[in-house]
């Protein structure tokens, strides 16, 4: 079986911690509670016949990615990088945020998410679009698990056809 | 073994000594005793430990240790915020990983009540700004 670290990261509140949760132990709160430091837990998935277990790290959100520490990062494989669809100040910092990642962990599979659908209305959306600095990759809502594991499916398939062509 | 306790002779440290695959090889079990570990791997109990254990592997011994700060390892038999610390020691052929970890479930709880009160206000803001527009 392969084995690959994935991060998720971001700004705080944006619901890193929820979809971790929901993906991991198919469970959601309502209530915000701040992360500090690091958890790690694991899930196997098979893609496409392919055994993969996901290593996945819930980091605590910073506004900025250069406050992470730099420990966290070594060894991974995977980002995904959430932002709150209802909080401009979450995706305001996007670009040079994955700049950052991708200077420093080079070849990296990055997955760009706008989570809480269940929150906004198409209009809200197709507005939020304009503003954004890059395109996402997907929308997900922690809450109702729209699109959760279709993301982290995914990001799964770009971590396997990663490793194929390193052999 | 003996010369690292006297570097860390406190007692909320715990220091561990891992084989290449990450069995363990020697512990001081002054914060949990490695038989709640089942006789499992270091691998196996700490998917934190999995996930980066290639590049432990893959540093030169007398590097500087790889200190992971503020983890939360979700075993039962350690609740709470830990600093990791991580070195390879020994000699080329031979080596070990050496595995710290400091307890500071205090410091960090104290800094989560912290950063719960502030980030709750920030959002509270975000929304008061939003809801005005």
């Amino acid at each position: 079986m392969i084995s690959k670290k994935v991060i998720l990261t971001g700004s705080f509140g944006v619901g890193k911690t929820s979809l971790f949760n929901k993906f991991l132990y198919n469970r959601f709160s309502e209530k915000y509670l701040t992360t500090i430091g690091v958890k790690v837990d694991k899930r196997n998935v098979n893609i496409d016949g392919n055994e993969l277990s996901m290593l996945l790290w819930d980091i605590a959100g910073e506004v900025s990615q250069d406050k992470v520490p730099h420990s966290y990062f070594l060894g991974t494989s995977g980002i995904i990088y959430v932002f709150d669809l209802t909080r401009p100040s979450t995706f305001m910092n996007m670009a040079r945020d994955i700049e950052y990642l991708k200077n420093l962990l080079p070849g990296v599979s990055v997955k760009i998410v706008g989570n809480k659908t269940d929150l906004v209305t198409p209009e809200h959306l197709a507005m939020m679009e304009l503003e954004l600095p890059l395109p996402y990759d997907i929308l997900t809502s922690a809450k109702t698990g729209d699109q959760v594991e279709n993301l982290f499916y995914a990001l799964g398939k770009d971590l396997i056809t990663n490793a194929a062509s390193q052999v | 073994m003996q010369q690292a306790k006297s570097e860390n002779n406190e007692n909320n440290c715990q220091e561990l000594l891992l084989n290449e695959f990450g069995e363990i090889l020697e512990s001081d079990n002054r914060l949990f005793p490695v038989q709640k570990m089942d006789n499992l791997t270091a691998l196996d109990c700490f998917p934190l430990v999995a996930s980066m254990f290639s590049s432990f592997l893959n540093l030169k011994i007398g590097d500087t240790p790889v200190i992971v700060p503020a983890v939360s390892p979700g075993c039962h038999f350690l609740a709470g915020f830990y600093d990791f610390s991580f070195s390879k020691i020994g000699t080329k052929d031979k080596f070990q990983i050496r595995w710290i970890i400091k307890d500071c479930t205090d410091k960090y709880t104290s800094l989560k009540g912290d950063m719960q009160i502030h980030n709750e206000s920030v959002l509270r803001e975000e929304n008061d700004r939003s809801c005005k527009r």
